[in-house]
């Protein structure tokens, strides 16, 4: 497995990706994976059953173990693919901007259950917004919101 | 009392051994329950591990899925697993707060609390509706009809859901009696077609070039990973500890908003988890009136609902009536009732031969809740400690390809192995259509799930009772 710490996607030429499944692949890539899966999946499945028939007498016990077979098949495509190919996907790791999180507290404030007020919060999340440090961005949502009608 | 007490050591083993799995599959974003849970609970059930064994890798692994579900929810944005759709929206907002560890932290412990409580209660429930059971049993075939037709309407198809029941029931039944003419019977390939329908339907979507180019994109998707939060706030500065109490996380009026939805969804047992999860976090949201403690008092409570509807369906229909009545015991719990040849539910008579009949009230229970202490264990303290560098090494270096191989290669071992070509027929045909069905219509696994009990419980059942 490998550790290098932040693998990015390679760029790759403009609509080279498909969003399939909720996500984004490369169809090129994806074919392949598809490729292995059936394969592993016939190796583990029948491979199984040829090694269990060989060493088990039980007719019953081959097709079970078959079953286990065929799904250690099917987790081995998967890393195989896996180690074969990186994400399609870029990581960003930004810290959280003061913008973003004064957007969402007027979100809050415009549902219909409002704002509501600091003193109304239980002990346990007025201590979580001050380590948070965002007792100040709730503070003066409340004051605008007071403000504004 | 013998007997439980023999069990107890291939009980501890097997929840060990369920947490331990599902907790790692808990990680991996998309990650479908009946996809994950049922073939593996199917292969522990044929490899003969005793009943007490199977109930408690299906459960600890359950459990344990719907906390570590929470992970990629949370830190990434990007649900665990289709129960945990619903928390995407709070998910999301605490995101831009900035405190997507604190919230992960809440869901978790939400998770725990809900899991503790549903148990009981799922007992309960089931042993007041137990008297009822000969009755249940006898009416099946219009109880199973009506809870598809309610379920349906219940999904956001409304209406349109019911009515694509009668030809998603009709395609199943005519997919029975092709294979019953080669003496293929089939049950596993049907649910891993249906769970598994939207990856197979964008599968062969991605084929058709005019789809292609509307599926196509310049640029891979963008996750933002949350950074690591320095201070554990809701610790009390013991970051030392290997895992915090759930009631050093959640303050009273959480504990509350939790065990209040644990109850109510544990009776609720044959609606869809994700239709109770947002009912759930509805009830909850009108209750609160601070916009931040709002959102991670729904939060919590829809985790917690995603645990205590898991466990109450599958516990109340195995313990109260032995067949399939709930949306989760006919998808992901599916095998403990229909696993030839060792569990069967007959479709015509109602007549069991199932995990029910194996294990007594007061074991369900007890076996139960050792499920929850094993998850207890080992999924929420990884939870606490490893969130970050699981979610962290899972969107770094697991692509989506390898994931959609995984589970090609899945769909192909299990309908192959249950039934050969005919098997991998079925699976394709009921994926596609699942698949344009959820996509299409906008129903639900759950309602899908029920349509083929309505195809092989309801019909057979109707038919010989109009004679």
């Amino acid at each position: 497995m490998r550790s290098d710490p932040a693998p990015q996607a390679q760029p790759e030429p403009a609509g080279e990706y498909l969003f399939v499944w909720g996500d984004t692949v490369v169809g090129r890539r994806l074919l392949i994976g598809v490729g292995i899966a059936v394969l592993g999946a016939l190796a583990g499945l029948y491979g199984g059953q040829a090694v269990f028939t060989a060493l088990l007498a039980d007719a019953k016990l081959v097709h079970v173990w078959s079953l286990i077979t065929g799904i250690l098949g099917s987790v081995a495509a998967g890393i195989v693919t896996g180690m074969l190919f990186r994400p399609a996907r870029t990581v960003t790791q930004d810290a959280t901007g003061a913008a973003r999180s004064a957007a969402v507290v007027q979100e809050m404030a415009a549902s219909p259950q409002g704002l509501g007020t600091l003193e109304q919060a239980s002990p346990l999340s007025r201590r979580e917004l001050d380590e948070a440090g965002l007792t100040p961005v709730f503070e003066e949502a409340q004051r605008t919101e007071r403000e504004h009608g | 009392m013998a007997e439980l007490v023999a069990n107890i050591p291939i009980a501890v083993l097997m929840a060990v051994i369920g947490s331990l799995v599902f907790t790692l599959i808990g990680v991996v974003s998309g990650t479908d329950e009946t996809a994950t849970i049922a073939p593996l609970t199917l292969a522990v059930i044929l490899l003969g591990v005793p009943p007490a064994g199977v109930f408690t890798f299906f459960l600890a692994g359950a459990i344990s899925k719907h906390m570590t579900h929470a992970i990629p929810t949370m830190l990434l944005g990007i649900p665990g697993d289709t129960t945990a759709v619903p928390l995407l929206e709070e998910a999301d907002q605490l995101r831009a707060l900035g405190v997507p560890h604190l919230a992960l932290r809440k869901a978790v412990a939400g998770a725990l609390v809900s899991a503790v409580i549903a148990v009981p209660a799922a007992v309960l429930f089931a042993w007041i509706l137990s008297p009822f059971g000969t009755l249940i049993e006898t009416w099946a075939p219009w109880i199973f009809l009506l809870a598809a037709a309610g379920i349906a309407y219940a999904s956001k198809a409304k209406f349109a859901g019911v009515l694509a029941l009668i030809p998603f029931t009709a395609l199943v039944l005519g997919l029975q009696a092709w294979t019953a003419g080669s003496g293929v019977k089939l049950a596993t390939s049907y649910f891993l077609g249906i769970a598994i329908g939207p990856m197979i339907f964008d599968l062969l979507r991605v084929l058709v070039p005019a789809n292609r180019t509307a599926m196509r994109r310049a640029e891979p998707s963008a996750v933002f990973l949350a950074p690591p939060v320095k201070a554990a706030v809701a610790q009390g500065g013991r970051r030392r500890r290997w895992a915090s109490s759930p009631f050093a996380l959640l303050d009273r009026r959480q504990v509350g908003a939790v065990a209040g939805t644990s109850v109510v969804s544990s009776a609720t047992f044959v609606f869809s988890p994700v239709a109770m999860t947002v009912l759930m976090g509805e009830l909850v949201r009108g209750r609160i009136k601070q916009g931040y403690e709002r959102l991670t008092t729904v939060l919590t409570a829809k985790n917690g609902t995603t645990e205590s509807t898991y466990i109450a369906e599958a516990l109340i229909p195995l313990i109260a009536f032995g067949l399939p009545l709930s949306p989760v015991a006919a998808g992901p719990a599916a095998p403990l009732f229909n696993a030839p040849p060792v569990f069967s539910t007959d479709a015509s008579t109602g007549a069991h031969t199932n995990l029910s009949s194996f294990l007594s009230q007061p074991e369900f229970l007890v076996f139960g809740l050792l499920s929850v202490a094993v998850s207890a264990l080992i999924a929420y303290p990884f939870v606490m400690r490893f969130s970050h560098t699981a979610a962290r090494f899972v969107v770094r270096h697991v692509s989506h390809e390898a994931i959609i191989a995984a589970f090609t290669a899945l769909v192909i071992v299990v309908s192959l192995w249950e039934g050969g070509i005919m098997g991998l027929v079925v699976t394709l045909t009921i994926g596609v259509v699942s698949g344009a069905l959820i996509r299409a219509l906008k129903l639900h696994a759950g309602v899908l799930f029920m349509g083929y009990y309505v195809a092989v419980l309801s019909v057979p059942g109707i038919v010989k009772m109009l004679g």
